[in-house]
């Protein structure tokens, strides 16, 4: 199971591709956070990381797609899958493989933001006065909303061979995910099911952890939610098999 | 089979993770990583979060564009309402509106006006735009609705003080919790305290006390109080007394009926002018000479343990305005403002939850008040003067020619006077071994120790009356001084001492949360923006090509070896 969990991270670290996308969500957040005055952090006055909090999702919508389009459209594009499947693994530690070796490109992608951690401490009055608890809450709110992004974008990449479709797939089932169980919620006639909706949804969950309270409920919600993923991208390839 | 058991697979790790979840949702625990736990909310709120079973929606007014320290109050409302939902066992339904947006002019105003009347009052804001200043209309204010009753929320407690416009905003995240957990109380419990406002001496009129009547009355049931007429029965069923500017004596019986109101649990609230001294009197006459006034109350409030010296505190660095005549333009009196240093704003207590991050109290000629050592009571002192100040004794001559003289401060270096104190425990009987008073026909039974109660005496008579309009005589909310347009902590005063008197949760302990105020360098910001983007933009890109580049030259290295 390491073995391709290498191969996979290596052969995405080595592709153009994964760069530019890492490196145009880099360069949007940036540039919303730094440079235009009605997100700036440097306009809002407060010493605090929360515009990025609540930017990143939207940004993922694109970035996680992006970098989970190939994992199994790829493959059986080229046919390398028939090689994979006939390895002495099994299904499940293919998909784990695959699962884990987007999931650390997509913390790759984090770690560069740091910088704005480092920049808004040294801009804080006095020097220092950032919350450094609530942002290190913040990052894991981000991680597992990144963990269970990487889970939609793998199903959808083992939907179909061609790697644009899965990229829109995946991104339509993010955003849905993530905002369209707050919108169903408001429809007439569903508006007695609201909360019951709306706590399916990610938003939900994420806006909690997001300023750094990680409710255990909402953990489990996030554990969940990319297990049930994993799970039907199994049931996908092993009925392809 | 192979197919068959597949799917029984996936079915039994379906259920199996809607079980986790279903059970997760009993058995939650909450991890505060923010270094003040300022997400954490107090037990008592979770309490009152878990025993509630009706629904609960709250409507929060404050939405749409407003200047970042506004969103600041808005993402924490919204962050401790979403802190309720999580504990709620009855469901929490939270809207942000912007009531005004996209209306024209004509609609607006009748929105506001609708609004006013439901309690939900605007706050007109001075914004910085590239355009210069210009005026927004924010409504930093809530409404709870449950059970078909609803009161209205104030999310922003003042724009009127010394601090800074941050630190306003700061203490209104403070407050929050308590604000909403206490009207959350009173929305599902239905509070039916009974406070009464005596009336039998001359007390402050209907009219001057309107405001504070009214504010109270959307929570507790006010109503006023004739200490000659009301029986032991009537006391029996009231919970506070307010005793508001007493001008004539009060007598044996009367105080008698008191005394057994206070040793059976009952908490009074004394708003007392000991010296006979009104700015009124003022006006129409070259002066007037401050005199005591005669109450017959010290007997009594020495008892309990505090007395009201007869005197007045003039305090020249931190006084309300007086408009005076100085002079007339043809038909026309100028008047000016002027400060009046016999009427000191009041600083509350840093320390005790009631008068906590209060905004400075507006008081008259007050006196300062002591406390006597009384066994089982406790004191605190929760409103004092500037350290600024001078006690002058009665009788005192008193002129509004007076506002001319330059105050020497060497006489006025000075401690912070005491004018209210907080009395709390099981008080003294002020009729313990002495006769029936004339006018009480039959004793009333009283338990031997006092049931503890509280109190507070305020060395003034004005603290909570309201001014009146001077040409239609319609009065202006408690606290609002309509000279100078500034609008002081009275109200809020009131309402929290109603609280802390009649709330037997003392949820005014919520009051003692602390945010720490965290801003950026703005001066660092001005000199040193454009470096700060470009490292924020460029940065992490410059990491990214580093990153590619070496992976680039490494995998060409390894496979060329």
């Amino acid at each position: 199971m390491y073995a391709v969990f290498k191969r996979e991270l290596f052969s995405f670290l080595s592709s153009m591709v994964a760069y530019i996308t890492i490196g145009i969500f880099l360069l949007v957040s940036g540039l919303l956070l730094w440079f235009f005055p009605d997100t700036s952090i440097l306009d809002y006055g407060y010493a605090e990381l929360n515009g990025f909090f609540s930017l990143v999702p939207y940004l993922f919508m694109f970035l996680i797609p992006a970098i989970t389009m190939r994992s199994f459209a790829e493959e059986r594009k080229d046919g390398t899958y028939e090689l994979l499947i006939t390895k002495p693994i099994t299904l499940w530690e293919i998909i784990i493989a695959k699962y884990f070796a987007s999931l650390v490109l997509v913390l790759f992608a984090l770690i560069p933001t740091l910088i704005y951690y480092y920049s808004i401490s040294k801009l804080g009055f006095p020097e220092g006065n950032i919350d450094s608890g609530a942002v290190i809450g913040s990052y894991i709110g981000l991680f597992l909303l990144g963990a269970v992004f990487t889970s939609i974008g793998i199903f959808s990449s083992a939907l179909t061979k061609n790697q644009v479709i899965a990229f829109v797939i995946s991104a339509a089932l993010c955003a849905f995910a993530y905002l369209g169980f707050d919108y169903t919620s408001q429809v007439v006639g569903l508006q007695n099911f609201e909360s019951l909706i709306n706590n399916l949804g990610i938003n939900q969950h994420y806006i909690s952890i997001s300023r750094g309270v990680l409710d255990t409920r909402d953990l489990i919600y996030f554990i969940t939610f990319s297990m049930f993923f994993l799970l039907f991208t199994k049931l996908i390839i092993g009925g392809k098999r | 089979m192979i197919r068959r058991n597949k799917w029984f697979d996936t079915i039994v790790v379906l259920v199996a993770l809607l079980v986790i979840n279903t059970v997760a949702a009993y058995f939650f625990y909450r991890f505060d990583f923010t270094a003040d736990k300022r997400f954490t909310l107090n037990e008592k709120t979770k309490i009152l979060l878990k025993k509630n079973e009706k629904p609960v929606l709250i409507t929060v007014f404050l939405n749409g564009e407003l200047p970042p320290a506004f969103k600041r109050l808005q993402a924490a409302v919204s962050d401790l309402l979403s802190d309720y939902k999580a504990y709620s066992t009855a469901e929490v339904k939270v809207v942000f509106i912007d009531p005004i947006a996209g209306l024209n002019q004509a609609d607006q105003d009748t929105v506001i006006n609708n609004l006013y009347q439901q309690g939900i009052e605007a706050t007109n804001l001075s914004v910085k735009t590239e355009a210069g200043l210009t005026q927004k209309l924010v409504f930093p204010m809530a409404i709870i609705e449950s059970d078909g009753k609803q009161i209205p929320i104030k999310l922003f407690q003042n724009l009127e003080t010394n601090g800074s416009y941050e630190d306003n905003i700061n203490r209104s995240i403070e407050n929050l919790e308590y604000t909403f957990t206490s009207s959350l109380k009173k929305i599902v419990t239905g509070s039916n305290a009974r406070i009464g406002f005596t009336e039998s001496n001359g007390e402050l009129s209907d009219l001057q006390l309107y405001d504070a009547r009214l504010t109270l009355s959307n929570h507790y049931v006010v109503g006023r109080v004739d200490l000659n007429t009301i029986t032991k029965a009537g006391l029996d069923k009231l919970n506070m007394l307010v005793i508001a500017k007493p001008k004539q004596p009060f007598t044996e019986a009367e105080k008698y009926k008191i005394n057994y109101f206070v040793l059976n649990g009952g908490n009074v609230l004394w708003s007392i002018d000991q010296v006979n001294a009104e700015l009124d009197s003022l006006q129409n006459r070259n002066g007037q000479m401050a005199t005591n006034r005669n109450l017959n109350l010290d007997d009594m409030l020495f008892i309990y343990g505090a007395r009201i010296n007869y005197n007045i505190i003039a305090d020249p660095s931190n006084s309300a305005e007086i408009p005076v005549a100085t002079g007339a333009v043809g038909t026309q009196n100028q008047m000016q403002l002027v400060p009046w240093i016999y009427y000191p704003i009041l600083l509350p207590d840093t320390v005790h939850s009631v008068v906590k991050k209060l905004d400075g109290i507006k008081s008259e000629f007050p006196s300062t008040v002591d406390t006597i050592g009384v066994k089982g009571v406790q004191k605190s002192y929760i409103l004092t003067t500037s350290t600024f100040n001078k006690v002058y004794n009665v009788p005192k001559l008193f002129s509004l020619q007076m506002v001319a003289e330059q105050p020497d401060p060497k006489m006025f270096m000075s401690h912070p006077q005491n004018v209210a104190v907080l009395l709390e425990g099981s008080f003294s009987s002020v009729f313990a071994g002495r006769p029936l008073p004339a006018g009480i026909i039959s004793p009333y039974t009283l338990a031997t120790a006092g049931k503890p109660g509280k109190m507070i005496v305020i060395g003034d008579g004005d603290i909570f009356k309201n001014q009146v309009s001077e040409t239609d005589g319609s009065p202006f909310p408690l606290g609002f001084d309509r000279y100078t347009q500034r609008t002081f902590g009275n109200k809020a005063l009131l309402l929290n001492i109603v609280d802390y008197f009649t709330d037997n949760d003392n949820l005014i302990a919520l009051r003692n949360k602390d945010v720490k105020i965290r801003l950026l360098d703005k001066g660092k910001i001005k000199l040193e923006k454009s470096r700060w983007q470009f490292i924020n933009v460029v940065a992490p890109l410059l990491l990214l090509i580093l990153f590619a580049t070496f992976q680039h030259y490494y995998r060409k290295y390894k496979y060329a070896k």
